[in-house]
């Protein structure tokens, strides 16, 4: 079994998942067809150093199928944690930092981010995971000022 | 031939020795039964007179009952009304007209109770009247027999009149409550739906156009700092 301490330098989001499952489908299909980490590029040699970091021998055809049908399991067991946020336009840096404050303050393991975007909460976001939902947005806030203050807003 | 001659011979002491003994026997006989007469009809008149006493009596007794029925009853009214009033006083969210309305209504509930209440005491009172006349024609031990069993019947039939009058005022303020309560959450929701629109439409026209992508950024991260300060997240580590 591949330790799971790094999957995260392979997918961060959740979007990224399904492209990469179809990925590590297709080099286990050219396994036998050719020395498959040969001539990788981009994701391939991702997975490739991925798997090597991990103790598996990637020109053992062998060892590569079961890191490889280890890797497409763990990835498919990646917990979600999804957050909410006002505005489609933020920046990849954003969402990077993000992810990483995320990681360390919140998950404290690898983990697949999904990224909503919902215009009527106004800034801030809304965090979910495990069962637990945060919602921190500015409309909540609003709505606590409005329920404590009520006597004055509806006088 | 001649018919024979009819002669009626009356004795002698009718007509002379015996006819002041025989007027004073008859004399006697008749003031004896003038006087038996006259003691039975006393007697009759006493006896009509006490039935009369005993039906007022019987009477008066009833309608003590049904007063003190219907000053208890007003009394779980007046109550109503005050628990009323004092709904309608907690409601600090209400408008003038919501206000008004569940104002006149229990008001009319109230004064639905109160004739409701009025109706059933004449009734009653009408009802005991007949018992009672009906019963003073007969015997007097008829009278103690009905007049028992009416009173009997009337305290029950009284324990549930005021039962009744209670689960129905109960349910009368138990609608109004919901109604209180369902006028209030729509109005709450009402006027949350309208400040979130007049914020978004603020928030759109105001921080959409000043709070640039960079200030959303810094604003998720303050308050995801925030949070990790209050501990939001450490029961999920």
């Amino acid at each position: 079994m591949i330790r799971v301490a790094n999957l995260n330098e392979l997918v961060k989001y959740k979007v990224d998942l399904e492209p990469f499952i179809r990925e590590i489908q297709g080099l286990q299909k050219e396994l036998y067809a050719a020395n498959t980490f040969a001539n990788t590029s981009g994701r391939g040699l991702l997975i490739q150093r991925y798997l090597e970091n991990n103790g598996a021998d990637t020109t053992n055809i062998s060892s590569s199928e079961t890191g490889l049908k280890g890797l497409k399991e763990d990835l498919l067991n990646l917990e979600t944690l999804t957050v909410k946020v006002s505005r489609s336009d933020f920046s990849p840096k954003f969402w990077e930092q993000l992810f990483n404050w995320l990681g360390e303050n919140v998950t404290n393991c690898p983990f697949l981010l999904d990224r909503e975007v919902e215009p009527s909460i106004l800034g801030g976001l809304v965090v979910l995971w495990r069962g637990m939902y945060s919602d921190l947005s500015l409309k909540a806030k609003l709505s606590d000022f409005l329920e404590k203050e009520s006597s004055y807003v509806l006088r | 031939m001649s018919l024979p001659t009819l002669k009626i011979f009356f004795p002698g002491y009718l007509l002379s020795n015996y006819f002041i003994p025989l007027g004073i026997l008859a004399f006697a006989i008749l003031f004896l039964l003038f006087f038996g007469l006259s003691s039975y009809f006393v007697k009759l008149l006493s006896k009509a007179s006490s039935l009369e006493d005993k039906k007022e009596e019987e009477y008066d007794d009833a309608s003590e009952v049904l007063e003190e029925a219907k000053r208890q009853s007003f009394g779980i009214i007046q109550d109503a009304n005050s628990r009323a009033g004092k709904i309608l006083g907690d409601a600090n969210l209400l408008g003038k007209d919501m206000s008004s309305k569940l104002d006149t209504k229990a008001q009319e509930v109230a004064d639905e109770t109160e004739e409701f209440l009025s109706d059933s005491a004449e009734n009653l009172h009408k009802v005991s009247r007949k018992v009672l006349l009906e019963a003073s024609k007969e015997n007097m031990g008829s009278l103690r027999e009905i007049s028992g069993d009416f009173k009997e019947a009337m305290s029950k039939e009284l324990v549930s009149f005021r039962e009744s009058l209670k689960n129905s005022l109960e349910e009368s303020q138990r609608k109004i409550s919901e109604e209180l309560n369902l006028y209030k959450q729509e109005r709450k929701d009402s006027l949350d739906r309208e400040v979130l629109e007049v914020v978004q439409r603020v928030a759109k026209a105001i921080i959409g156009k000043s709070l640039n992508v960079e200030d959303s950024g810094d604003y998720v991260f303050k308050v995801l700092e925030e949070a990790k300060k209050e501990g939001i997240f450490k029961q999920h580590d």
